[in-house]
């Protein structure tokens, strides 16, 4: 458990997986990653998605930087080391990139994140992950 | 960590889920079951497959006898404590009922198991899993 992947969104379910990431990383001392991606709705077929990204990119990368403080604050006094990474995209595509650049031992997620209005239990994030991925995927409800 | 349930098809897939299992129980020293569940194709719509089952009900009986053996073999040595369970039923089904009479901390399945040849790649019964517990779940491939 040498490397391992924390994804957030910012979601009550992601805090969840912060918490659980620490849990297990804390005994390896593990060099923990975790990843914020900034949705930028390329991916969704609406023309709006796209000017919605541009008008609320702004609130968007701010929130993004209250969730990496967020992160600082549960990893505080983590034995292993932590690196916050923020990315634009698609979330799933990211995250599944991430895990091909960064070959992590395994992959903490949140379930039924943000979108999570949705009548899907589990978040379609996570659940194109545990497709695309035969790292191991930890799901936190 | 304190309780962790491992499910076991004895498939490729299930086996990774028991190594990395224990790596995991390892550092918690928890108190580990593992359970396997033998289909009995009731929830099967092919009166086919019951059939098959009562023809072969002895042979299924052995082959979870002898995953649990090798399961006992892969926690040799290990300082929490193991429980091997065998139930007949939906594995989904079953599965689900035992996390919640059991309450684990964490659920470890492997994915893609004895159905695998589906072109589904997450297997059936992880996936049924994962939408019907709140309980922390980590899908091993």
């Amino acid at each position: 458990m040498r490397k391992v992947l924390v994804t957030t969104d910012g979601s009550k379910y992601a805090e969840k997986g912060l918490e659980h990431g620490r849990k297990i990383a804390e005994k390896f001392c593990s060099e923990v990653i975790v990843l914020n991606v900034i949705d930028d709705f390329s991916n969704a077929y609406l023309d709006d998605s796209v000017y919605l990204f541009q008008l609320s990119k702004d609130v968007l990368e701010k929130n993004a930087k209250i969730i990496l403080q967020e992160v600082e604050h549960v990893f505080e006094g983590f034995c292993g080391s932590i690196t916050t990474l923020v990315k634009n995209g698609d979330p799933a595509k990211v995250i599944i990139e991430t895990i091909e650049e960064e070959e992590p031992d395994l992959v903490v997620m949140g379930s039924k994140g943000l979108t999570g209005i949705k009548k899907v239990a589990i978040g379609s994030v996570s659940n194109k992950v545990l497709n695309h991925t035969k790292v191991p995927v930890l799901i936190i409800r | 960590m304190k309780k962790i349930l491992i499910t076991t098809d004895g498939s490729e897939h299930a086996q990774k889920g028991v190594i990395y299992g224990r790596r995991i129980a390892e550092v918690f020293c928890s108190e580990v079951t593992v359970l396997n569940v033998i289909n009995d194709f009731k929830s099967t719509h092919h009166h086919e497959s019951v059939y098959i089952y009562d023809q072969s009900k002895e042979i299924f009986q052995a082959q979870a006898k002898s995953i649990m053996e090798k399961v006992e073999e892969d926690f040799k040595g290990f300082c929490g404590s193991l429980s091997t369970m065998i139930k007949l039923g939906d594995p989904a089904q079953v599965i689900i009922e035992t996390i919640e009479e059991d309450k684990p901390d964490l659920v470890i399945i492997g994915s893609k198991g004895l159905t695998g040849i589906k072109k589904v790649v997450v297997g059936s019964v992880s996936n049924k899993v994962l939408n019907h517990t709140d309980v922390p779940v980590l899908v091993v491939r």
